[in-house]
């Protein structure tokens, strides 16, 4: 009975994950993701401990570039060309709505969870079971697992940011300008505003004290170590200088992370709910305006 | 949701394949689509779905299938409402879209199989039914390239495969013979012909040969509206004017002894369209053939070469550009006789 309900959904998630991974952008993306992680395990392999570490493969994700696919990924999933394909061939069937909805959703989010698993997952278990010249500094299992979750509820929220401003615009680069435009400066504001664990610039920054964290661990555990910040700083410098194509510069300043210093709330639940909420908020906003189009 | 017996119009359920009443549809604001069309299709007919490009036939099947919304008005298909949430309507219903587009990676096979899932099929209905489908219509030969390199009639004919994969029991085939080869377009006629035995099939067309070869039932619509909705036969009896055409050939001056004897003759009048071909229209009580003996006569005596007498040919071409020329001008009337503004009074001023 269940498997008869659920029959359309999985036929429609089997299709847009085979377009999707049949897609140049995805293809490439895999590649170029598998290809930064290797280059970040390389050049932080002598002095970067595993929680530094971790949070250093999880950047591109959280920060940039990465980010600019998963939105472009939402935005695309529903926009006006693919639509009128999608009336044609799918949505004049027994379907409804939210079912061809929820499938397209569901897939991109699959193919970015994938992506994340692929890129990070493998590098993370060599750079943890290696014997590298560095001091003991492990990674709990509950750690890992808060710390990689809350990754992966912020990458399905800029997901779900992006599917909802391509339902909306219809168009899916002006969706994508919006959603840059959008989420550019959220780390600012959010910080002027005290809610600074919502911004993944802050969430990238605690992750190294989230692996370390156990599951009986005390609240004082939740206080950022300003070492890994510092670390973590240099790290997205270089990155970001290497990426845009700029010199080293001999005196830099720190000011990356700077105005995130004051974040010390990094309780898990809270982080987790904070991103869910979001997540089922943007899927809503998207379903009750695609209830209302016109195909 | 299925409809009350009796709401509205007083019909039981499920007693018209289609129906809708009052269905609008206005986009923005400002294009009429749609406007206040009214009409059922009976059951196991093939109704023909006539009009322009533009006239609101493809907005009347997506609105038919919950596509798009209407404005004002509502619709039923074998009772149930129509609208995007009526998944019941939709599994009554077969689609083929014009110009189907469909996933270029998928080769046919795979896409049926989708459409199967779809229908929630299971795989050991849905296979076998699908091979058949493929050799029904043909694509078997092309079962293993992908969608995108099949020509436009093998997309066609995948389109009708996909329209069937549900069994549905009425079918809704937009613009079937577009872009399609003499070959194909003969395989799709009858298949539709075929089809039309067990099923209730909605053409809708501006190929006004397709419908005089299929069609029992014909709806008209122009500029949104519906201007005819009966039997063709109906239609052809109320608009042909009991006329007939004739293709001749003689000398120019044979021909002109023919348009004046033609003219002498009180029960027919002729109306000559181009120097060989002559309509003539029976005037009065006399009969058909009683008409065209004369006529046939006058045409032996002028010296004329006969080369053929059309009559049911065309019959529903005229019968459609008949109707279509009656709602211009009632469009025309109608604006004639909208009530205006009085003339402004001379002498005075209007700011």
């Amino acid at each position: 009975m269940l498997r008869d309900l659920l029959l359309p959904t999985q036929a429609l998630v089997r299709l847009e994950l085979r377009t999707l991974f049949r897609s140049w952008l995805v293809r490439l993306w895999l590649a170029a993701a598998i290809v930064l992680s290797f280059l970040t395990v390389l050049t932080g392999w002598s002095f970067l401990t595993q929680p530094v570490m971790l949070a250093s493969l999880v950047f591109p994700f959280l920060v940039f570039p990465w980010f600019v696919v998963v939105i472009i990924l939402g935005t695309s999933a529903v926009s006006s060309g693919q639509l009128e394909a999608a009336a044609d061939g799918i949505l004049s069937r027994p379907i409804t709505r939210l079912e061809y909805l929820g499938a397209a959703w569901l897939a991109r989010a699959i193919a970015v969870l994938l992506v994340f698993v692929v890129a990070v997952i493998p590098a993370a278990l060599i750079t943890g079971l290696a014997d590298r010249p560095v001091k003991p500094d492990p990674v709990t299992t509950y750690g890992a697992i808060v710390g990689l979750g809350n990754v992966a509820l912020v990458l399905l929220g800029i997901l779900s940011l992006g599917f909802l401003m391509g339902v909306l615009l219809r168009n899916a680069w002006v969706a994508l300008l919006v959603v840059l435009f959008v989420w550019y400066p959220i780390n600012a504001v959010l910080t002027t505003f005290r809610l600074a664990e919502f911004s993944p610039i802050s969430l990238n920054q605690a992750l190294p004290t989230v692996f370390r964290k156990s599951w009986r661990a005390t609240a004082s555990s939740d206080q950022v170590n300003p070492l890994d910040v510092a670390i973590l700083q240099q790290q997205a410098d270089e990155f970001l200088r290497v990426f845009s194509g700029q010199p080293q510069r001999r005196e830099r300043r720190p000011d990356f992370f700077q105005h995130d210093l004051e974040y010390k709330d990094i309780r898990p639940g809270r982080v987790a709910l904070s991103y869910t909420l979001p997540v089922v908020l943007f899927f809503g906003l998207s379903y009750l305006c695609f209830w209302y189009r016109d195909l | 949701m299925k409809r009350p017996h009796g709401e509205a119009t007083g019909v039981a359920d499920e007693t018209w394949a289609i129906e809708t009443e009052h269905l609008t549809k206005v986009y923005g604001g400002e294009v009429i689509a749609v406007n206040d069309l009214s009409f059922r299709v009976p059951k196991g007919v093939i109704f023909g779905f006539l009009g322009p490009n533009g006239a609101g036939k493809t907005t009347t099947l997506q609105l038919l299938l919950g596509l798009q919304r209407p404005t004002a008005g509502r619709a039923w298909i074998f009772g149930h409402v129509c609208g995007p949430q009526s998944v019941t309507v939709r599994r009554l219903v077969g689609y083929l879209p014009t110009n189907p587009r469909f996933p270029g990676h998928l080769k046919p096979f795979e896409y049926l199989d989708l459409v199967g899932q779809l229908y929630r099929i299971p795989a050991d209905v849905r296979r076998p039914r699908i091979a058949s489908l493929l050799r029904a219509v043909g694509l078997l030969g092309v079962a293993d390239q992908r969608i995108a390199t099949l020509s436009t009639g093998e997309t066609t004919r995948l389109g009708i495969a996909a329209s069937l994969v549900g069994d549905p029991l009425l079918l809704l085939w937009d613009e079937p013979t577009a872009g399609l080869d003499p070959a194909a377009r003969r395989f799709a006629l009858d298949l539709i012909r075929e089809l039309g035995r067990e099923r209730t099939i909605l053409v809708a067309t501006h190929i006004l040969a397709d419908i005089d070869q299929v069609c029992t039932h014909v709806g008209v619509m122009h500029e949104g509206r519906m201007i005819f909705c009966g039997p063709i036969a109906e239609m052809k009896r109320r608009l042909r004017g009991d006329s007939f055409f004739l293709d001749l050939e003689g000398t120019e001056d044979n021909l002109r002894r023919l348009a004046g004897m033609l003219a002498q003759l009180p029960v027919v009048s002729a109306e000559w369209l181009d120097p060989r071909r002559v309509r003539i229209s029976v005037n009065g009580e006399v009969s058909r053939a009683e008409a065209l003996a004369e006529v046939l006569r006058r045409v032996d005596q002028a010296g004329v070469v006969l080369h053929g007498v059309q009559t049911g040919l065309g019959a529903t071409e005229d019968a459609y550009l008949q109707l279509l020329q009656e709602d211009e001008l009632h469009g025309f009337k109608r604006f004639q006789d909208a009530p205006r503004p009085a003339a402004p009074h001379p002498g005075t001023s209007q700011t």
